[in-house]
């Protein structure tokens, strides 16, 4: 990686919100840190103290900084998604009933009180309802699995 | 809260299933308290799916909606003792010489036969319960079943003098539902709902991961799992991890 590949990283990271930036490929580990908030840029001869680099030895040739900024870009967005977690131990369902269509996909826009899934504990059965507006990036259970209390369901982006 | 929880009282010929329409009637009625009575359901859900049968204004098919303000979502099995407790209690009226009992988490039977079946649908915002759908199917009238339902049984089956319509039920298992819902006294809801549950404190065989196991039932926790003591010792199991065999 070019030193001023380096510096445009270290320059996007600190404009950005993100706290954290890790970046590896073959034999090479770059981990951008921002002490939040204060972001000052600096170069990466003289980084100052809210910054570090760490390089890992052996730098082999690398990638061009496109990849580098998409790599930020997510780090930033997974920073903001909501995690709807299950509000109890049960069986999770992703369908009303076995011959209905599943509640929401990854990709669908939802809004307060769509309802996301069912969670079904000692025959109990629970539309769980989103509280918040946004888009349903990640769906982290398939159906009719057993869920436990506080265990991740689904991350939404709010940011839709 | 309203004067009187269950006030509003829809009658229905027909439906597929009292909880599907209620759960309809509810949307276009937000905050609603009601009850929605059909003399007849084609499409009830039972147990796993299973459906509910609900012959012709002779049984009752009904389902109360309401908006829960003092149970959270992780003691909602407490909702589930009330119901139990209501039906349960309605039932010990109607047939006096025998024994009534609540089969874990919900089913209420006369000597062993099923004349009573709960199925209570939430909806949840974060840890708020926002809404209850409480269906019950109770068998009144009714003196032949479908053959595979050996083990139903009916009030009339039981105690032939009985001679109650399911809008006199439906009321009489409302307002004792709504007298427990106000006091929410949930020790004492325990204390019944224990005194009157199937195989308590016996020695019961079990069906759990496939194999048959005995156990002692000995307590429900407040997530509503079932605590059974083996030879494993005390474990709990949830509604789908363990299968009585009776």
């Amino acid at each position: 990686m070019e030193l001023n590949e380096i510096q445009d990283l270290i320059k996007f990271v600190a404009k950005s919100n993100v706290s954290e930036v890790e970046l590896e490929t073959k034999g090479f580990k770059l981990v951008v840190k921002n002490k939040l908030p204060e972001t000052h840029i600096v170069s990466a001869a003289a980084p100052a103290p809210v910054q570090h680099i760490v390089a890992t030895p052996a730098p082999a040739p690398v990638t061009v900084a496109a990849p580098v900024a998409a790599a930020a870009q997510k780090a930033d967005e997974n920073a903001n998604y909501i995690t709807v977690k299950s509000p109890m131990i049960g069986t999770y369902y992703s369908k009303p009933s076995p011959d209905k269509p599943i509640f929401v996909k990854e990709g669908d826009v939802v809004k307060p009180g769509t309802v996301l899934c069912v969670v079904e504990a000692m025959k109990l059965f629970n539309e769980i309802e989103s509280e918040v507006s946004g888009k349903i990036v990640k769906i982290l259970l398939t159906d009719k699995t057993p869920i436990e209390y506080d265990q991740p369901m689904f991350l939404i982006d709010p940011n839709v | 809260m309203n004067d009187k929880l269950f006030e509003n009282f829809f009658e229905l010929d027909e439906v597929d299933s009292t909880n599907a329409e209620a759960k309809r009637i509810a949307l276009e009625n937000k905050g609603l308290n009601f009850v929605l009575w059909a003399k007849s359901q084609k499409k009830g859900r039972g147990q796993a799916g299973n459906s509910w049968y609900s012959s012709d204004n002779k049984d009752v098919a009904v389902s109360f909606v309401y908006y829960p303000e003092n149970i959270n979502v992780l003691n909602q099995f407490d909702l589930n003792l009330l119901v139990c407790n209501a039906v349960h209690f309605y039932v010990s009226q109607c047939v006096k010489d025998k024994i009534v009992q609540i089969k874990w988490p919900n089913d209420i039977l006369i000597d062993n036969k099923k004349v009573a079946g709960i199925l209570i649908e939430n909806s949840v915002k974060g840890t708020k319960m926002e809404q209850c759908i409480i269906g019950i199917g109770l068998n009144l009238n009714s003196e032949v079943f479908p053959t595979e339902l050996v083990r139903a049984t009916s009030l009339k089956i039981e105690n032939p003098s009985f001679n109650s319509t399911p809008k006199q039920a439906i009321f009489s298992i409302g307002e004792c539902l709504e007298k427990l819902i106000r006091i929410a006294d949930f020790t004492e809801a325990k204390a019944y709902y224990l005194n009157y549950l199937f195989a308590f404190q016996k020695l019961q065989q079990f069906k759990v991961k496939g194999q048959i196991t005995e156990g002692i039932i000995k307590g429900v926790e407040s997530n509503g799992q079932l605590l059974v003591l083996t030879q494993q010792g005390q474990q709990s199991f949830g509604f789908k991890e363990i299968e009585f065999i009776y």
